[in-house]
């Protein structure tokens, strides 16, 4: 954390190394959490590259008060929302699409690894709530406490953690009955 | 079923990537959005790292420092005012030094790793296996000790408390816990005014060492030589700065002790920071584990050992070792050793004492007499020791006869006793040096003959050559506990010439009779 702090810092001072290694400490995570909130990888990297972009105009008033990964991940899961809300405007990709795009190895954000299950598994991320998926990836690829999502949706700590379990639990059954076919 | 944390897993591995040229092409248009957001920003608003407000004396220290540097340094240490392909050291240091004692002043706690080991110009440097992991904020101190390099033997911690320090231990070796109040011995260290003054320190710097991988991380490294009347080499330091997050990442300590160990330098490594902006309070708080006993390990130690008694370590002793100790001690003709300040000297049927001032000496003789026993000097009711002491202070001398078991003891029994324990020994180095003479060294426990107390410990340098003894140590504990007493008999010799009398007792004239009881 302090070492974010210190990174941050040299940012201010308009230090292109400091960008740098905050970049790669955390793109991984963030495009893993925009593609698997967008259901669209294609467009997670425009997410990230948006959310460092929104980072360099607003550090030198920015105040961080918890930990650089989590003021990321919420501004992807921001970011991501408003990405969700005006495609939901058009029309959703149905879900049989989401193998198709994975498959597609010569796109700019890929899926790593592959097989029946990683495939199963997406589709039905793709097939939970926006709030639940929320919740779920911004615990699991993210690392945020409750306490923080709660803040970031404006919910409550219960209504998070209810979210959550709903989420796997759908996920749990959507999986369970892919196998039994 | 899947559980929750199977779930979370098969989650966590649904990831994605973007490609190189991806990443790179989202970085430059970031880049580019950066120079545009300096560009928006007036000149006269624009934070210069130079400029920065941090602690005024550390901003005149890093000005002093580069301006010490250029003149005395002896090389041309930011050679070109500016950093080169990432090489921040190469900057000035009215950035990177400023940043550092900066950031240093955020800290709130440290966590790191204290290893001890020796340097010398004949191999790489040889670490113990053992090492201690320290944690340090303010008031709050921790030290967690590996002795074998593996298992956690010991804890440690000390805090403020009230105008006091509290300092509780647990041993997890002796599954026991003690506390104390002002202890003077519990771990206590500024190691962040320690690097701080490192850091002002690079205004000495001799010379700055090629960049080296610690732990992974790339560090750059600064010497600095403690300038004690110019030796060569004296003392000194080095401090290593992770090229990325430029934190202290590595201080080495150069000791030179010739004294402890000719020829080889004791290096003190602290390394692994971890580097907290708010203090962890979990690390600092005293943790006893369940079933663990109220005592000092000492208390428990003794207990055990007494239960153990017996079954005691026996170190690797050359085979006849023993053998040929013995038989190089009963062939002695005679000898000599210094005891305090007691000289005594011993045949095989005599021996004397020689102590006091020079003008007016007390020396004892003492002479077998009667029926020798068949073992060389075991005492029985058969024959006699006579005692006589000519007391040069008050002119007066005195006989003393002694039989049976209240014989003094030839001063060979105790040395031949202890031959006899070399097979038994604890511990056995087999190359030593001691006043010049090549030796081994035995230390045996007094457990391994009797009922005696922990820390109680003979030692014995024994001629490599001859496998007579050189020097011999008594470790006794005393009885309060408040440490230790050691009895040396040093100053051997073997085998010389005597006059024919040297332990006929001689009376001088005009000396009289002592009174007292005979």
């Amino acid at each position: 954390m302090l070492e974010d702090r210190r990174l941050l810092w040299r940012l201010r001072h308009g230090d292109k190394d400091a960008l740098r290694l905050i970049y790669e400490r955390y793109e991984g995570d963030l495009v893993t959490l925009a593609a698997n909130l967008l259901h669209d990888p294609a467009t997670a990297e425009d997410v990230v590259q948006d959310v460092f972009i929104g980072l360099v105009r607003t550090v030198p008033k920015l105040h961080l008060r918890r930990t650089l990964r989590a003021y990321l991940a919420t501004a992807v899961a921001n970011r991501t929302r408003d990405h969700f809300r005006k495609r939901s405007r058009e029309r959703l990709a149905p879900i049989e699409d989401a193998g198709q795009v994975a498959a597609d190895m010569d796109g700019p954000v890929q899926i790593v690894g592959d097989g029946e299950l990683v495939h199963q598994l997406r589709a039905a991320v793709a097939e939970l709530p926006f709030e639940q998926r929320e919740v779920v990836m911004l615990r699991v690829h993210a690392g945020l406490k409750f306490r923080e999502i709660a803040a970031h949706q404006k919910i409550s700590i219960k209504t998070a953690l209810s979210r959550y379990q709903y989420g796997l639990d759908k996920l749990r059954l959507t999986l369970n009955s892919e196998v039994s076919e | 079923m899947r559980s929750n944390g199977s779930m979370e897993s098969m989650l966590r591995a649904l990831r994605y990537q973007a490609t190189a040229e991806r990443r790179e092409r989202t970085l430059q248009n970031i880049f580019r959005a950066m120079d545009e957001v300096q560009e928006q920003v007036p000149a006269v608003r624009r934070v210069r790292i130079g400029r920065m407000g941090v602690h005024p004396a550390a901003t005149r220290f890093a000005l002093a420092a580069a301006v010490i540097l250029l003149v005395f340094g002896g090389l041309t240490f930011w050679p070109s005012g500016h950093g080169s392909r990432g090489q921040w050291w190469l900057g000035s240091p009215a950035a990177w030094g400023q940043e550092i004692l900066h950031w240093l002043d955020q800290t709130e706690a440290v966590v790191y790793r204290q290893r001890v080991g020796f340097a010398s110009d004949y191999g790489p440097p040889q670490m113990n296996q053992g090492y201690e992991i320290r944690f340090n904020a303010k008031g709050r101190y921790r030290r967690d000790r590996y002795d074998n390099g593996v298992d956690l033997a010991n804890v440690q911690w000390v805090l403020a408390d009230s105008n006091d320090l509290r300092m509780i231990e647990v041993s997890h070796e002796y599954r026991c816990y003690f506390e104390r109040k002002n202890e003077g011995y519990g771990f206590v260290e500024d190691i962040m005014g320690q690097m701080q003054s490192y850091v002002q320190l690079l205004d000495r710097a001799d010379r700055i060492l090629k960049t080296e991988v610690f732990d992974g991380r790339e560090c750059v490294g600064f010497e600095v030589r403690a300038r004690y009347g110019n030796k060569p080499k004296g003392p000194f330091d080095r401090i290593w700065f992770d090229v990325q997050t430029r934190l202290p990442a590595r201080i080495e300590s150069h000791y030179v002790n010739a004294s402890f160990d000719a020829g080889r330098t004791l290096i003190i490594i602290h390394d692994q920071f971890q580097y907290y902006a708010q203090v962890p309070v979990d690390l600092f708080t005293p943790e006893i584990p369940a079933g663990y006993v109220r005592a000092h390990p000492d208390d428990i130690r003794t207990a055990r050992d007494r239960q153990v008694k017996g079954e005691m370590v026996y170190a690797e002793v050359p085979k006849g070792l023993k053998e040929k100790a013995v038989a190089a001690l009963a062939e002695a003709v005679c000898g000599s050793y210094r005891q305090n300040d007691t000289t005594v000297s011993f045949a095989k049927s005599a021996w004397r004492e020689d102590s006091g001032p020079a003008g007016a000496p007390v020396t004892k003789w003492y002479i077998l007499r009667g029926v020798l026993p068949s073992g060389p000097f075991e005492p029985n009711d058969r024959f006699a020791v006579t005692e006589t002491t000519v007391d040069g202070a008050n002119r007066t001398y005195r006989f003393r006869d002694y039989t049976g078991s209240s014989q003094p003891r030839h001063p060979m029994l105790d040395l031949l006793f202890l031959a006899d324990m070399i097979d038994r020994a604890d511990r056995f180095d087999a190359a030593v040096e001691i006043d010049g003479i090549s030796c081994c060294r035995l230390e045996i426990s007094a457990k391994k003959y009797g009922d005696n107390p922990d820390g109680m410990i003979h030692r014995i340098w024994l001629n490599a050559a001859t496998n007579l003894p050189v020097r011999m140590e008594l470790e006794l504990p005393r009885r309060d506990g408040s440490g230790t007493d050691r009895q040396v008999r040093d100053r051997f010799q073997w085998n010389f010439s005597l006059p024919d009398d040297y332990f006929m007792p001689k009376i001088p004239a005009g000396f009289a009779p002592a009174e007292g009881k005979e």
